[in-house]
């Protein structure tokens, strides 16, 4: 057995008759993230006949099967690429790059900064200077999931019975934010309002954003943010950068 | 484009939907579209035409007034329908003339009929499906007052049919393994087996609860990262009550997954009314597979399988009473 066979990671299981999750590991981190990112980005541009689609999340990616072509081939396949490389020694992002406005008036900023141990004035300021990166889109259309803010940013999710937040609200938990698309109940606190659409029906690009995009945080007020609202991408600026 | 019907009445939650969504996963849209996949291939066999968009029904449908001659076809759960109040036969197709009134009331067994027009319905579309999924704003609801328009019907000869119904199937709810199954010791999930559970009242598009005595709960299992979910994923929530996930799911998530129904079982799953008794069985991948490829196959020739109505509906008063089609169909036949 060589030493890669040896680790956990990664590590191959069935999600039903016809998917496959390929896990980079048990936690997220940049690396696992980043590797979960660059074996998606390996299958797309590696079409095999017997894998229908590929989806990554924060640390894995999950492979939809045709069951009616050769599986054992396909599995031969998947297995064999999964070994190709050192996947979390590569690195790289899409290349593009956001600046969106937000106006850090969440009801909930206070609760969130006194968990992450600072003033609210520092937390801004801390979100205001992180370079996040889409780690994945997911649980709604076009929905990102931010990463990562500095490790005493690792607060809980809230306990209980959770409030709707509204449409384009910032939300933060677990050294993570997500920006909602549709008012919905989270258990993520709401820090924050952009008016940037994640995902727009009628948009000609509906899905804005993509793994691997590079995002900051711009301070706003409420007022630019209700003059946003109706402004291409809620005035968030995107600038593609090699 | 032909103004086909107009919505005179209509249930709270009848909405478009078709095949649903192919290879958006990634962008975080689950695969949506019909939640009885069996009888939204019922219909489109009636129908004769595959693809179409169909109105799905839950509970209850509606009252339509026709604008233009059209064929329908009906499948999924019985809900009870008339042409100016003359019985019209489930699981047929039927010829429906300009002025007439297609009237469809509460299901009486079961969670969502179909009703299938020739050409299909126009509606919008996002990304080649005109499926509703409601928490992206995708797709239509259905309203009072909405005329619905229907595409060129392309096989208009085809009415007076009847698709015989598979007997209902009492057998447990088949499952395989999914992405921590194997973090559930083997007594839950042998009790997860031997255990009635039991539809309960919070069930929509997205999932339905599974209620029982016992709880699922995983230790440690709220510290699992979010990971791909698919429909027909059980997750079992913190407080241990197992979750159902159905065509409108979330396409992430961090609850720790039991099991996963066969997709040619979700529909038995999704057409359980809240009070229904379920019980589900574990079989082993080969056999998942062999069964969703034998239900492929059968859907496949459903529509050689239609039968002629042995009598004109028109004439008959009491239509659901009668015997229009002998021999029993046990569901399984190719």
């Amino acid at each position: 057995m060589n030493q890669k066979t040896t680790q956990r990671f990664p590590e191959l299981v069935f999600v039903g008759i016809d998917g496959i999750l390929v896990r980079f590991g048990s936690e997220v981190t940049e690396q696992t993230n980043q590797a979960a990112l660059a074996f998606h980005r390996h299958i797309n541009a590696n079409h095999h006949v017997g894998v229908l689609e590929s989806a990554p999340s924060l640390t894995a990616v999950f492979l939809r099967l045709d069951i009616e072509g050769a599986m054992a081939a396909t599995l031969q396949w998947i297995e064999q690429e999964v070994a190709a490389q050192d996947w979390f020694a590569v690195q790289s992002n899409s290349g593009r790059h956001w600046t969106i406005p937000c106006c850090f008036d969440g009801p909930q900023l206070g609760d969130a900064a006194a968990l992450a141990r600072v003033s609210e004035q520092k937390a801004v300021a801390e979100i205001t200077a992180s370079t996040m990166r889409v780690l994945t889109l997911g649980f709604a259309p076009g929905q990102p999931y931010l990463g990562s803010l500095e490790p005493h940013w690792n607060i809980p999710r809230m306990d209980g019975i959770a409030p709707n937040v509204p449409a384009q609200a910032l939300v933060v938990a677990v050294r993570q934010l997500i920006i909602f698309n549709n008012t919905a109940p989270t258990g993520w606190r709401h820090i924050g309002q952009t008016a940037f659409r994640c995902f727009d029906k009628d948009h000609p690009e509906p899905f804005a954003l993509q793994a691997g995009d590079v995002v900051r945080f711009e301070q706003a007020g409420r007022a630019d943010i209700d003059a946003l609202l109706d402004a291409p991408f809620g005035g968030a600026r995107m600038e593609v950068l090699s | 484009m032909t103004p086909a019907m107009l919505v005179e009445k209509i249930g709270p939650a009848v909405t478009v939907q078709d095949g649903g969504w192919d290879g958006t996963l990634a962008m975080g849209l689950s695969r949506g579209g019909a939640a009885d996949t069996r009888a939204l291939a019922e219909a489109w066999a009636l129908i004769g035409e595959h693809g179409t968009a169909v109105l799905e029904m839950a509970g209850m449908g509606g009252r339509f007034k026709i604008l233009a001659p059209v064929r329908i076809a009906l499948s999924g759960a019985p809900m009870g329908a008339t042409l100016d109040n003359v019985p019209l036969l489930w699981n047929g197709v039927h010829s429906v003339s300009t002025g007439q009134t297609l009237e469809i009331g509460p299901a009486s067994t079961g969670v969502y009929g179909y009703l299938a027009i020739g050409g299909g319905f126009m509606t919008p579309r996002f990304f080649g499906s005109a499926s509703t999924h409601r928490g992206a704003g995708l797709g239509h609801v259905v309203q009072v007052g909405d005329t619905l328009a229907m595409g060129t019907d392309t096989k208009a000869d085809r009415v007076g049919l009847v698709l015989p119904r598979a007997s209902q199937n009492a057998t447990p709810i088949r499952v395989v393994a999914t992405a921590h199954t194997e973090l559930f010791s083997q007594k839950m999930r042998d009790t997860f087996e031997e255990t009635t559970f039991t539809r309960s009242a919070r069930g929509n598009r997205q999932g339905v609860g599974l209620d029982a005595d016992t709880s699922f709960a995983l230790e440690g299992g709220q510290s699992i990262p979010s990971e791909t979910v698919i429909p027909g994923d059980i997750q079992v929530p913190g407080q241990g009550s197992p979750f159902a996930l159905l065509a409108d799911s979330q396409t992430t998530g961090g609850y720790p997954r039991i099991a996963a129904i066969l997709p040619c079982d979700v529909a038995r799953v999704a057409q359980a009314i809240a009070g229904t008794q379920l019980r589900f069985n574990f079989v082993s991948r080969e056999d998942g597979i062999a069964a969703e490829l034998a239900e492929r196959k059968q859907r496949a020739g459903l529509g050689a399988r239609c039968l002629p109505i042995l009598r004109d509906p028109m004439h008959m008063q009491d239509l659901l009473s009668y015997q229009l089609v002998s021999g029993a169909i046990s569901g399984d036949e190719q």
